[in-house]
């Protein structure tokens, strides 16, 4: 994490999620960095350490319209992107939207539903619109999913494919908090929830504005060969079968400046990349068996492909 | 506060006076292995260096106290006159110029005594300078310690020296400054200042462990040693270094009293020559031979002459009006220099005319000419003009001489000349009678044990020639066991066979001709080291001393002619004899005829190749010290790059500067040790370089860079305001 004065805006809407999440301001701007970069979110944890709580204070500080969609084996595709059911007076079908009609959705324990009902809402996600009844309807912007999942090992879930995992921003941990933390999170909670008593800090209007900053932080050619490189070596690193895309590279770069943005900066700095390099690439690697049998982890080789990468120090000249 | 302070600097003075004990350890054997007596200057020398050091007194005036200190001890030890006359100083600063040249040309044993000392004293300066590096900045002396006990043992074990006390001291002191060090370190490392009691806690078990352990030491029974006494063996070598041992000659030497052992090549050039004849070049002659070697049988000052530079030479060496000579000129530069002069072998000296010359002795045996100053003191002569008479030899008047009483050949005369140990062998008389049998003439006689030598039985030969052992005589080992030698042995052997049949025979010594090498177009010749030579004179009581030339592979060069007015040889058969007595002028071609006929057809290739095999030595030690120097250079580049560093980007401008500057930068924090992994950010790398200086400066400056780089923008001017940040930590760099 880098130390460094926050964009004023964000601060306050870091400020706000902090009111209710203790601890944890790495996810908070983590995520912050995903709505700001137009980008979703997979948060892989157990239950009950506030991932939701994280998202309903993102999205009640931007106020924003907050959608929460419960996953379940059962869980149809029309159930998240909504119906067209018949108005008998009105004699015509009548669209009732689904919960993914909102601007910030989260989508709770997204592989313990079936593939089908996943893909409705990545579809959603890739697209910013879904298609109801040959119909496509646009989706609000901002438009940001926060999806939570079980840990693999879990009985009775459906692995997400790679290829919509993919789709996820950055993938990341809460974690549980430290014990300090805990007592502090006790201590709230044995009053009034405190989320009911945020209030929102930044218009949509707003947030839309920042998006559009974020687009025009400056990414220099040395920084967009060196997400390359890094993206690249993850491709010819030996315990890995699969590895990041280009569009993991745009990721990596986007997120950077989300990054670069929140952080005050108008250009991107290899210290982001690095920051981000984990939480973008890990979900995208595919280890090869003996390496997962090893023990190592996608975050670990991320970590040591930067160690290795040099940074670069230097303007790139000849391009 | 106050109170810790004092109790480090008492316990700092402690260090300092183990310090100097440690190293007067070095002194202690010093006088009594050399024949150096007053070590108290050089102690006291020490001490007042240590106390300076102590007492931090300003650099300048630490060299000023000890430059005055080091002026006193060298009057004292080597001049009479009065400190204030400063005479005394120009003879020293003379002296040091020429030892500094004796230095450089590796010719130690040479360097005055003077200059001996002011090493000692400059090398004791940096000892005690390190010392005091040690005790207070590395706060370390193990090194120093270590090799004191490697080198005091070393001297127990080889030399005469006893060192069974010296080592109980170097330990105490030892054990206790290393204890001492480390709790100086250690308080230093933690920050701590040390209290009383925990002084006490410190010093009280240290002082027990080592005066325990030495008390262990000191009862615990010994091994004998392990191996056989190498004194003898050091004896023989240290009395190789005083010169009175078993050495190898090199070039011109003084002291021919042990003759014997090999000579050693040395090309270094003595003297250069522009001569009108070729000739040898005569520095002195001996006559007394002790059966090992040669000396000068009296010496007294009756036996003088004086004569003025420039002045005509009256009462040397002159040859009877019958002898026909040749006035000649010779210009003589001189690189070696000497006081005594080399002058044209069986000339008679005119006149000498040196630039810088005064006054000159000559010596009525020796024959020596010696340079002085007029008010005293030897005098070392750069450049020579030489006015000389050359006699050309009639050798039918040579052979005119068949009885010993001529002119001049009183007994006390003879006596001096034809003078022979009591213990001579006989066998060398016999042989010299068997060779010159039938011979009747001196000069026949002569002639003949000068071509004796050059039977197949002599082997002319530099290296490996045996000293003659305590009962042995030079000349009877020669002639008769090794039959190997070089001019020592043949001159010698020479001189006391004619001597053993009762003609009056001297032996001669100076250099060859040298080689020849033309310059502009006159005749010069190079003398060096290697020509350094002996011969034979001997005398005809109606011409005077006349040069033969015993050694093999060397001719005489000295004028001999038949007069054709002589009567009594019919013309072609002086011819004939010319020829056969030209032996004067030995047949075998020698070396330096054989190299000036090569140096006639390829003079120049020749003359490359002379200075290459002249000059090899010091051209590797030029590459060789070049070499190191540059290492040096690299090695300690971190503490003079920086300013190089700063010189050069303090004035530029340009977009590529910034980047240039921090990228020395980058470097020179790598080279101080702050290393940067490839995959560490500049940022991160800047905070721990902060941290490690305790600054936020890095920081500052890498924020600006990053803003230089990462940004697309073209901003000189952050340049501009980070040179002084970029200064400040180049110059940290370098403490």
């Amino acid at each position: 994490m880098i130390q460094e004065d926050k964009h004023p805006r964000l601060e306050k809407v870091l400020g706000n999620i902090e009111k209710v999440i203790i601890g944890k301001r790495d996810i908070a701007e983590l995520s912050l960095v995903a709505l700001l970069a137009e980008g979703h979110v997979l948060l892989e944890d157990v239950p009950g350490v506030g991932k939701t709580m994280m998202v309903r204070a993102l999205a009640r500080s931007i106020n924003a319209s907050f959608k929460r969609i419960q996953f379940t084996p059962d869980l149809l595709p029309s159930d998240v992107t909504g119906v067209s059911i018949f108005n008998p007076r009105e004699q015509e079908f009548i669209f009732r939207p689904g919960p993914i009609m909102g601007n910030i959705i989260l989508a709770d324990e997204i592989n313990r539903t079936s593939p089908r009902t996943q893909a409705a809402l990545l579809e959603g996600m890739e697209e910013a619109s879904v298609t109801v009844d040959g119909v496509t309807r646009k989706l609000d912007k901002p438009f940001f999913v926060m999806a939570t999942q079980n840990p693999i090992e879990y009985e009775g879930t459906y692995t997400l494919p790679e290829a919509q995992l993919d789709r996820f921003l950055l993938k990341m941990k809460i974690g549980y908090p430290d014990i300090q933390e805990e007592m502090e999170v006790l201590h709230r909670a044995q009053y009034v929830p405190p989320i009911e008593e945020l209030e929102p800090v930044i218009t949509l209007e707003e947030l839309r504005e920042l998006q559009q900053g974020v687009k025009t932080v400056h990414v220099d050619d040395t920084l967009k060969r060196y997400i390359v490189e890094l993206s690249s070596r993850t491709r010819s690193h030996n315990s890995v079968y699969l590895g990041a895309s280009p569009r993991g590279s745009i990721s990596l770069m986007k997120a950077a400046q989300a990054y670069a943005f929140l952080n005050g900066r108008d250009y991107v700095l290899p210290d982001d990349v690095q920051y981000l390099a984990p939480s973008v690439f890990a979900h995208r690697l595919i280890l090869k068996s003996e390496a997962k049998y090893e023990g190592i982890t996608a975050e670990q080789i991320v970590n040591e492909i930067i160690m290795k990468i040099p940074v670069p120090v230097k303007r790139l000249v000849n391009g | 506060m106050i109170q810790s302070r004092k109790h480090e600097s008492t316990m700092k003075l402690v260090l300092y006076v183990f310090a100097f004990f440690m190293l007067w350890e070095w002194l202690r054997p010093v006088k009594e292995l050399t024949d150096a007596n007053n070590m108290t200057v050089f102690i006291i020398f020490m001490a007042l260096s240590m106390a300076l050091h102590f007492f931090r007194v300003r650099v300048w005036l630490r060299f000023v106290v000890l430059a005055c200190f080091l002026g006193f001890s060298i009057h004292f030890l080597y001049y009479e006159t009065l400190i204030l006359d400063t005479t005394w100083l120009f003879d020293f600063f003379g002296k040091f110029a020429s030892d500094v040249s004796l230095l450089f040309q590796a010719r130690f044993l040479e360097i005055s005594f003077e200059f001996q000392t002011l090493l000692v004293f400059i090398l004791l300066w940096l000892i005690t300078y390190l010392l005091h590096y040690w005790i207070t900045v590395k706060k370390s002396i193990f090194l120093f310690f270590i090799v004191t006990v490697i080198v005091v043992s070393v001297l127990d074990t080889f030399t005469v020296y006893d060192a069974s006390v010296a080592i109980v001291r170097l330990v105490i002191i030892g054990f206790s400054m290393l204890g001492f060090l480390s709790l100086f370190r250690l308080s230093s490392l933690e920050k701590l200042s040390i209290s009383v009691p925990a002084l006490r806690k410190w010093l009280i078990p240290l002082m027990v462990m080592v005066g325990f352990s030495s008390c262990i030491g000191l009862a615990a029974p010994k091994l004998d040693p392990q191996w056989p006494d190498p004194v003898p063996f050091i004896t023989s070598y240290s009395e190789k270094a005083t010169g009175s041992g078993e050495t190898n000659r090199i070039g011109y030497g003084v002291d021919d009293t042990k003759l014997g052992g090999g000579f050693e090549n040395d090309d270094t050039v003595v003297f250069r020559a522009e001569a009108q004849s070729r000739h040898y070049w005569k520095v002195e002659n001996k006559d007394f031979y002790t059966g090992k070697g040669w000396v000068v049988s009296q010496e007294s000052d009756e036996l003088y002459t004086e004569f003025v530079n420039g002045e005509e030479i009256t009462g040397g060496t002159v040859y009877p009006p019958g002898v026909k000579k040749i006035d000649l000129k010779a210009s003589v530069s001189v690189k070696l220099p000497y006081s005594h002069v080399p002058y044209p072998e069986s000339s008679s000296l005119n006149k000498v005319n040196a630039p810088a010359g005064e006054v000159y002795r000559y010596h009525f045996i020796t024959e020596r000419i010696t340079s002085y100053k007029a008010t005293g003191g030897g005098l070392k002569l750069k450049q020579l003009e030489l006015a000389y008479s050359m006699p050309r030899f009639d050798i039918n008047e040579l052979k005119k001489v068949k009885m010993r009483d001529g002119i001049g050949m009183g007994p006390e005369f003879m006596n001096q000349y034809t003078q022979i140990p009591t213990a001579f062998p006989e066998r060398v008389k016999q042989l010299a009678g068997k060779i010159t049998a039938g011979k009747e003439n001196w000069y026949d006689q002569a002639k003949a044990i000068e071509d004796y030598f050059d039977s197949g039985e002599f082997v002319y030969d530099q290296n490996d020639i045996p000293y003659p052992n305590e009962t042995e005589d030079y000349v009877d080992q020669f002639l008769f066991e090794t039959q190997r030698g070089y001019c020592d042995n043949f001159s010698t052997a020479m001189v006391m066979m004619l001597r053993s049949i009762d003609i009056p025979a001297r032996w001669a010594k100076g250099y060859t001709e040298g080689t020849q090498i033309n310059h502009n177009g006159e005749r010069v010749y190079e003398v060096t080291n290697n020509n350094a030579h002996s011969w034979v004179e001997v005398f005809f009581p109606n011409v005077g001393w006349v040069p033969f030339e015993p050694t093999k592979g060397f001719s005489n060069r000295a004028d001999f002619y038949y007069a054709s007015s002589e009567p009594a040889e019919a013309p072609n058969k002086q011819q004939q004899t010319e020829q056969t007595v030209q032996p004067a002028t030995k047949p075998v071609p020698t070396k330096e005829e054989e190299v000036s006929q090569e140096s006639t057809t390829q003079p120049e290739k020749k003359a490359e190749v002379n200075w290459l095999t002249e000059h090899w030595k010091s051209m590797i030690a030029i590459i060789a010290s070049i070499l190191f120097a540059t290492l040096l250079i690299y090695r300690f580049r971190r503490r003079w790059l920086p300013n190089v560093l700063i010189m050069l980007y303090k004035r530029k401008k340009d977009d590529q500067s910034f980047t240039k500057a921090y990228m020395a930068l980058l470097t020179q924090l790598n080279r101080m040790g702050l290393k940067r992994p490839e995959g560490q950010t500049l940022r991160e790398y800047a905070e721990y370089v902060d941290s490690y200086f305790h600054s936020g400066e890095m920081g500052k400056i890498t924020r600006s860079y990053e803003k230089y780089i990462y940004r697309g923008g073209q901003n000189s001017e952050e340049w501009e305001q980070n040179r002084k940040l970029w200064e400040n930590l180049i110059k940290k760099t370098i403490s």
